[in-house]
């Protein structure tokens, strides 16, 4: 049984108080999650006892590094359903797409090309693209919604149907709207009428709340960062179909130490071990083993349990946010997991950030603002959003708790 | 903490100072704080010798800290020399609002007015 009482306990920084008098709600996961004991313990254990630079070291620490550097992984590779070739380690999501820009983009993309993505997007997967078509000549399509919820399937359809369509981006779970995009159909379409084309799913937000499998998914590219799901800053990953990875389309981005087969003065060969080609320079260690770590604690917990945990929040709190007077939760209405991760709402006189700052002065913590999803705030005319996201570790007193702080904000604003 | 939102912020907020657009105007600007989408639209006209500050104007959209700030500003920019407003910081502001200091998080907010008004006269 899912007891997230007893799953709260494995983090200690969640035992604190905000401010005098008023615990500390943490309802901000989506922005970054807490870590458990258990990641930290890993990688406070790793400097103590194990530390030693990877690879083509022949004494026993530099061994026993290289092997969990290995092993760690494997396991985040099996969390995501992906062989341990096909994961290539980076810092965040940000530079997993960087790496796709750079790595395939760049020599597979030309002038008259184009790229399809959405307005839901992080800045991440549509920045990205930008800068990318400004080197090479292509041009980004970007499809909008329906009802201010999701992506416009009739509209996505239109644009996979252009010619020369060469590379599809879309995100699992919008941070912003909760919504979760249905991949099967997106990839269906994509398949059926582009061709060759390339896709990236952006599962930041998917891959800490429900089970995701790269090979089931069928897509192309697979981006998440490690400190969403209950891992450490500073590392994350790209997974790439094992076929592609090893053709000529996919080229290494980053050059260096760690990479490469052969360096003379003028010219290198670049090492055709998969492990190596895309890893230039000295690997997060530490980071990648909290990340596996962490992979392991929600295993324990269960995937599908951690999924059914986090709707049961967003439709409580959904459902309880909803008899605020003044408030509009934006987003689709929860119904059969059409929406994961987080619920974010506007109030018809209070800005997002004055409502975030006096309900962190009740203890809980929300974000505001536009959540690095600029243009979908523009498309739906919105100036400014307040969020609370969670994690396997929140709770529904957490969400009575942002409940109750509206009385504080009514208090002030004299509503 | 919340100890920002006094009645005179609140106040303040609700019904600003010189909250609407000049229909002459010498200058003209428009800044925003790009961490939430805020903004303001600013309009100033000058004195005849171009120095200081005659008549201000501006509009906006924000939360109650950027709407504030900009309207306590705007009263303090008339009669006010460019040279001077040109030196101004959080500093010369804060004290309106009894206050000695504002949070990391909310000092884009507090100084949005105040920088699109340098930026303006830079």
């Amino acid at each position: 049984m899912f007891d997230p009482q007893q799953v709260k306990k494995h983090f200690p920084i969640l035992d604190q108080e905000a401010h005098p008098g008023k615990p500390l709600v943490y309802l901000d996961s989506a922005a970054t999650s807490q870590k458990p004991k258990s990641v930290i313990e890993a990688m406070n254990h790793y400097y103590l006892t194990d530390n030693a630079n990877v690879h083509r070291g022949v004494h026993v620490l530099s061994d026993r590094a290289s092997e969990l550097w290995e092993t760690s992984k494997g396991k985040v590779a099996q969390f995501i359903g992906a062989q341990k070739d096909e994961l290539i380690f980076t810092r965040n999501t940000t530079e997993a797409i960087n790496g796709i820009a750079y790595g395939w983009g760049e020599h597979n993309l030309q002038k008259g090309d184009v790229i399809v993505s959405t307005i839901m997007e992080h800045h991440a997967n549509l920045v990205v693209w930008q800068e990318l078509c400004k080197r090479t000549g292509a041009k980004l399509l970007v499809v909008g919604l329906q009802d201010e919820a999701e992506i416009n399937l009739a509209e996505f359809e239109k644009a996979v149907r252009q010619p020369n369509v060469k590379l599809v981006a879309f995100v699992h779970v919008s941070n912003t709207l909760g919504t979760v995009n249905p991949v099967k159909e997106l990839v269906s379409l994509v398949r059926k009428h582009a061709k060759g084309a390339r896709i990236v799913l952006d599962a930041a937000q998917s891959v800490p709340h429900m089970p995701v499998d790269f090979h089931q998914l069928d897509v192309d590219f697979l981006v998440f960062g490690g400190h969403k799901m209950l891992g450490p800053m500073g590392i994350g990953g790209l997974v790439v179909r094992l076929n592609l990875l090893k053709s000529s389309e996919m080229q290494p981005w980053l050059f260096g130490g760690g990479m490469i087969q052969a360096v003379q003065a003028q010219t290198a060969t670049y090492s055709d071990d998969l492990s190596e080609r895309f890893t230039a320079g000295t690997p997060d260690v530490a980071s990648a083993l909290g990340l596996a770590e962490a992979c392991k604690f929600l295993d324990n917990l269960g995937m599908e349990n951690v999924m059914k945990h986090d709707f049961e929040l967003v439709k409580y709190a959904f459902m309880q946010l909803s008899r605020i007077k003044g408030l509009k939760i934006i987003g689709p209405k929860p119904k059969n997991y059409n929406r994961l991760g987080s619920v974010a709402f506007i109030h018809d006189s209070v800005h997002a950030h004055d409502l975030a700052q006096i309900i962190d002065s009740e203890g809980v913590a929300v974000r505001s603002g536009h959540h690095c999803t600029m243009p979908l705030h523009q498309a739906c005319g919105w100036q400014a959003t307040t969020r609370a996201s969670f994690n396997v570790y929140s709770t529904k007193t957490d969400i009575d708790a942002l409940v109750k702080a509206f009385d504080r904000v009514n208090q002030i604003f004299g509503l | 903490m919340d100890n920002i939102y006094q009645e005179a912020l609140i106040a303040e907020a609700k019904q600003p100072q010189n909250s609407d657009l000049l229909t002459t105007a010498d200058l003209k600007y428009h800044g925003t704080n790009a961490s939430c989408g805020d903004e303001v639209m600013i309009s100033l006209k000058f004195s005849a010798d171009g120095k200081t500050v005659e008549r201000v104007g501006w509009e906006g959209h924000g939360c109650v800290v950027s709407q504030a700030s900009m309207s306590v500003l705007s009263e303090k920019l008339i009669g006010a020399r460019l040279t001077e407003i040109k030196k101004w910081q959080k500093a010369n502001l804060l004290p309106f609002f009894g206050m000695n200091e504002i949070s990391s998080g909310r000092e884009k907010c507090f100084m949005m007015g105040l920088e699109a008004i340098q930026k303006a006269l830079s």
